[in-house]
C-alpha cells in the first residue's frame, strides 16, 4: 500500500472509531432531515408530497367569461389536493383574511381580464403586465410558490390562446363577413372557442402534471432535507478534517511523520485522501440509509455517484484550504464551522433556495452546498446524468481550483 | 570506529531568536552520547536539524555517510527519532501504531510484522498491545514513543527527553532499556537536562547552554577542567532564604563559587580547599542566622562543570 493510503486509512479508522463523530456524521443530519420533512408535512414515506389543500381566494370581478376558466382551472380535479380554492366576491375581506395568515394567496381577476387578454395583438406580445393581481402570505413562501406557478402557467397558455382567437375574429372583420359592431355580440362565442383551445391543447393535464413534478422535486421535504442535510455534515466532516492537519502537528504526529523518509507530497496526500475517503463513506452511508429507511427517491444510480464523487471533491477542497490557510487547529476549528454554517444558509440546507433572496443564491455557488443540492434535486425528481452535467463539471471545478490555491498557500507555508 | 554522526557549524536562527549558534561535535558508532544542558538551550533545535525536520540556518550534518541537507531521505532511513513529547495516535492501539510507523519507514508484510511484535516484547507491552494508547500510563506511552523509533532497525537512535514527565520506576526502566540498547550495538544521541542520567549513561557528554556547546568530552575529562576543586551541598532549614548567604559567600576570598536553588533551599559552593574553609562557611551562616541542616561533600561532577562553566545551576 503506499503510504499515502496508510495515511488516509489511518484517518479513515481514527474517525470511523469516534462514537461522537460518528453521531455527529451520521445520526444528526439522519434524524434532523427526518425530523424537518415531518414538521413540514412530509409523511416520511418519500412518496406523497408534503404540501396539500392550500387555501387560496379568488376573486372573480372578470365582466367576461375568461375569468371563470380560470376559477375552473383551480378546481379541476387534478389540483383538488393540492388546492383549497374559495371564491370570494369582497376583495378587501379576502385581503384581510390573508393579513391575518388564514390564507395563502388571494387572486384579484379584474372587470376587463378577458377584453385585456382578447386586445393583446399578436403571438408575439408581452404578456401583459399585472393582467391578474396575486396577493401572497410571505410566511408561507413555499406554498405561495406554487399558486404563482400556476397562475403563471394559466396565463401564459391563455395568452397563447387569446392570440389564436384574436388571429381568427381579426380574418373574419378583415374578410367582411362579419362587421366589427357585431363583434361585441360575438365575444361570448369566440370566449367559449378560446377555451375549447386551450383545454384542448391540454393546458389543466398539462399543469397537473407540472405541478406534481414541483411537489416531488421542492416540496416533498424528505427528499429535500436529505441531501441538504448530508451536504451541511459533509462540511462539518471536511472542514473537521481540514483541522485534523494542523491537530497533528499540534500533536507532534505531524513532525514526526517528516522524520520518516516520507515526503510531504505523500503525508499532505495522504491527508486529503483521508478527508475524501471519509466524506465518502458518511455520504455513502447516508445515501443508502435514506433511501432504504426511509424511501427517497434518489434517482439514477450513476448520475448520483458521479455527483457524490464530485461534490465529496469539492468539500474536500474547502477542508484543504481551511488546514492551509489557518493558524492553528483551534482557529480552524472556528473557521470550518463558520464555512459551514454560512455556506449552508446560502445555499438552502435550512430553508428552500426558493425562499432567499436573489443576491443569496447569486453567492451561494462558490458553495458546493448549492451545485450539490442542485444536481440532488434534479436527480430526485426524475432527472438524468444530461440534466446535472452543469452542477457536475462546476463541483469538478471548484475542487481542481481548491487543491491548486491549496497546494500553493502550503508551498508558501513551509518556506 | 568512526563517526556515525557529524554536526559541523549548525546554526539556527528562528526570526531573531539565534536557537543554535554553531554546533560542531561526532559520535562514535556504538557510544551514548549525551547532550546536557538546561531548557531552552537548543537541544530540541539541535535534534530537529540533525532528524531533518528543519533546515539548519548554515552548516551541515553528515550521517552516516550522508549530507542531511542534500540527502535527507537517506539520513531518515538510517535514524531513529525518539521525540521530546509523545507522537502517537491516542485512539488507536500500540500495535496499530506500531504498524502504522513502521509503514512510514517502508516496512510491510512478515518483516513489519516480526518487527512490530519483536519492538511490543522489546518495550514489555505485548500483553496490553491492543488496547487504546489513550489509556495507557505516561511511562507506558513513553516506551511506545521509543518503540516507534526502533521499528526499522535504525543505525543511531536520537532521544530527545524521553524521561520528562514519568514516575521514578519508568525511568528506571527506560534508562536500563536505553543501557541494553547500546549494549547490542546501537549508537544513542541522548538529551536530558538531568545531570543524573547524563552521568550514568553517557560514555561522552556535550554540554550545552545558550544555544553552544560550551563543554566536550568524557566525564573523566569534563570534571577535570573544574580542576583540583570540591563541591560544598549546604542544605538549609525549609523556610530559609538562600540569596543572603550565597551573597556573603560568594565575596569569600576562599570560594569560587557559590549558587542556589530554592526548593529545597540548597547552596552549592566550588571551591580549592573545603578543611580550611568550611568553618568560615558555617560561621558565615550562622552570623546571618540562616539555619544549615546537613553538609554533603561532592566528588567533582557535572553539575559542577556546567557551575563552573556557566556561573548557574543546571536547574534553578
Ligand atoms: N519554532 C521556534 N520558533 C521560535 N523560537 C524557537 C522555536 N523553537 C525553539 N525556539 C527557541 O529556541 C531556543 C531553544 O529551544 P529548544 O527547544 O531547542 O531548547 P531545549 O534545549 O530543547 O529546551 P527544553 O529542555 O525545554 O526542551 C529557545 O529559546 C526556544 O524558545
Ligand atoms: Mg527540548
Amino acid at each position: 500500500m503506499p503510504k499515502f493510503l496508510s495515511i488516509a486509512w489511518k484517518d479513515l479508522k481514527i474517525t470511523f472509531r469516534d462514537r461522537a463523530a460518528l453521531i455527529t456524521m451520521l445520526l444528526t443530519p439522519f434524524a434532523l432531515s427526518l425530523a424537518v420533512a415531518a414538521a413540514f408535512g412530509g409523511s416520511g414515506g418519500g412518496s406523497t408530497a408534503g404540501i396539500r389543500d392550500i387555501p387560496v381566494v379568488i376573486v372573480n370581478n372578470d365582466q367576461g367569461d375568461l375569468g371563470n376558466l380560470i376559477v375552473e382551472i383551480f378546481n379541476s380535479p387534478e389540483l383538488v389536493d393540492l388546492l383549497e380554492p374559495t371564491l370570494m366576491s369582497d376583495e378587501a375581506a379576502a385581503r384581510s383574511q390573508l393579513e391575518n395568515g388564514d390564507l395563502v394567496s388571494v387572486i384579484v381577476i379584474p372587470p376587463d381580464f378577458s377584453e385585456r387578454l382578447s386586445a393583446s395583438q399578436s403571438a408575439n406580445s408581452e404578456q401583459p403586465q399585472g393582467i391578474v393581481e396575486v396577493y401572497t402570505n410571505v410566511a408561507r413562501p413555499l406554498s405561495s410558490g406554487v399558486v404563482r406557478d400556476i397562475i403563471n402557467r394559466v396565463l401564459s397558455r391563455l395568452i397563447a390562446g387569446s392570440a389564436t382567437v384574436q388571429l381568427v375574429s381579426n380574418q373574419l372583420v378583415e374578410t367582411d363577413r362579419i362587421a366589427p359592431e357585431q363583434m361585441a355580440a360575438l365575444a361570448p362565442e369566440l370566449a367559449q372557442r378560446a377555451r375549447q383551445l386551450v383545454q384542448g391543447e391540454g393546458l389543466i393535464s398539462v399543469e397537473a402534471e407540472s405541478v406534481a413534478g414541483v411537489r416531488r422535486t421542492e416540496f416533498n421535504w424528505l427528499a429535500y432535507m436529505a441531501p441538504s442535510m448530508a451536504i451541511l455534515f459533509l462540511m462539518f466532516t471536511v472542514t473537521n478534517g481540514g483541522r485534523s492537519l494542523l491537530a497533528e502537528r499540534e500533536s507532534g504526529t505531524l513532525p514526526r511523520l517528516l522524520t520518516t523518509p516520507t515526503s510531504a507530497g505523500q503525508i499532505i496526500g495522504g491527508k486529503v485522501a483521508g478527508i475524501y475517503f471519509t466524506g465518502l463513506a458518511q455520504m455513502g452511508i447516508l445515501l443508502v440509509a435514506s433511501y432504504v429507511i426511509l424511501g427517497v427517491p434518489w434517482g439514477s444510480i450513476l448520475a448520483v455517484i458521479l455527483v457524490t464523487l464530485a461534490l465529496v471533491g469539492a468539500a474536500t477542497g474547502w477542508g484543504i484550504l481551511l488546514a492551509a490557510i489557518s493558524r492553528n487547529a483551534a482557529q480552524a476549528g472556528t473557521i470550518g464551522m463558520t464555512i459551514a454554517l454560512v455556506f449552508a444558509g446560502l445555499s438552502g440546507n435550512f430553508i428552500p433556495r426558493q425562499a432567499l433572496p436573489e443576491f443569496m443564491r447569486t453567492a451561494s455557488y462558490i458553495s458546493p452546498n448549492s451545485w450539490g443540492l442542485e444536481a440532488y434535486s434534479k436527480l430526485t425528481s426524475g432527472g438524468t446524468l444530461a440534466d446535472v452535467t452543469t452542477p457536475l463539471a462546476a463541483l469538478a471545478a471548484m475542487a481542481l481550483i481548491l487543491f491548486i490555491i491549496s497546494v500553493v498557500a502550503f508551498r508558501r507555508q513551509s518556506q | 570506529m568512526g563517526a556515525i554522526l557529524e554536526a559541523r557549524e549548525l546554526v539556527k536562527s528562528f526570526g531573531d531568536v539565534r536557537a543554535v549558534k554553531g554546533v560542531t561535535f561526532a559520535i562514535e558508532e556504538g557510544e551514548i552520547f549525551s547532550l546536557l544542558g538546561p531548557n531552552g538551550a537548543g537541544k530540541t533545535t539541535t535534534i530537529s536539524m540533525l532528524s531533518g525536520l528543519i533546515k539548519p540556518t548554515s552548516g551541515d550534518a553528515v550521517i552516516a555517510g550522508y549530507s542531511i541537507s542534500r540527502e535527507p531521505n537517506a539520513v531518515k532511513r538510517a535514524i531513529g527519532v525518539v521525540p521530546q513529547e509523545i507522537a502517537l495516535y491516542e485512539t488507536l492501539s500500540a500495535r496499530e501504531n506500531l504498524f502504522f510507523w513502521g509503514r512510514m519507514y517502508g516496512l510491510g508484510g512478515a518483516l513489519l510484522k516480526r518487527r512490530v511484535a519483536e519492538v511490543l516484547d522489546m518495550i514489555g507491552l505485548t500483553e496490553r498491545a491492543d488496547h487504546k494508547v489513550a489509556t495507557y500510563s505516561g511511562g507506558m506511552k513513553r516506551r511506545v514513543n521509543i518503540g516507534v523509533g526502533l521499528l526499522h532497525g535504525p543505525k543511531i537512535i536520537y532521544m530527545d527527553e524521553p524521561t520528562v514527565g514519568i514516575d521514578p520506576q519508568s525511568r528506571r526502566n527506560i534508562l536500563d532499556a536505553v543501557k541494553e540498547l547500546n549494549r547490542q550495538g546501537m549508537t544513542v544521541l541522548y538529551t536530558t537536562h538531568y545531570m543524573e542520567e547524563a552521568e550514568e549513561l553517557s560514555h561522552r557528554v556535550g554540554i550545552i547552554d545558550h544555544g553552544e556547546l560550551i563543554a566536550l568530552g568524557t566525564q573523566q575529562e569534563l570534571t577535570r577542567m573544574v580542576g583540583e576543586e570540591q563541591t560544598l551541598k549546604l542544605h538549609l532549614g525549609e523556610d530559609e532564604n538562600p540569596t543572603p548567604l550565597v551573597e556573603a559567600l560568594s565575596k569569600l576570598p576562599t570560594v569560587t563559587k557559590a549558587t542556589a536553588s530554592a526548593e529545597p533551599p540548597i547552596v552549592t559552593v566550588i571551591l580549592p580547599e573545603i578543611k580550611e574553609s568550611l568553618a568560615q562557611i558555617i560561621g558565615t551562616a550562622h552570623q546571618l542566622d540562616v539555619r544549615i541542616r546537613s553538609v554533603d561533600i561532592e566528588e567533582p561532577n557535572l553539575e559542577a562543570v556546567f557551575l563552573h562553566l556557566t556561573g548557574r545551576a543546571l536547574r534553578d
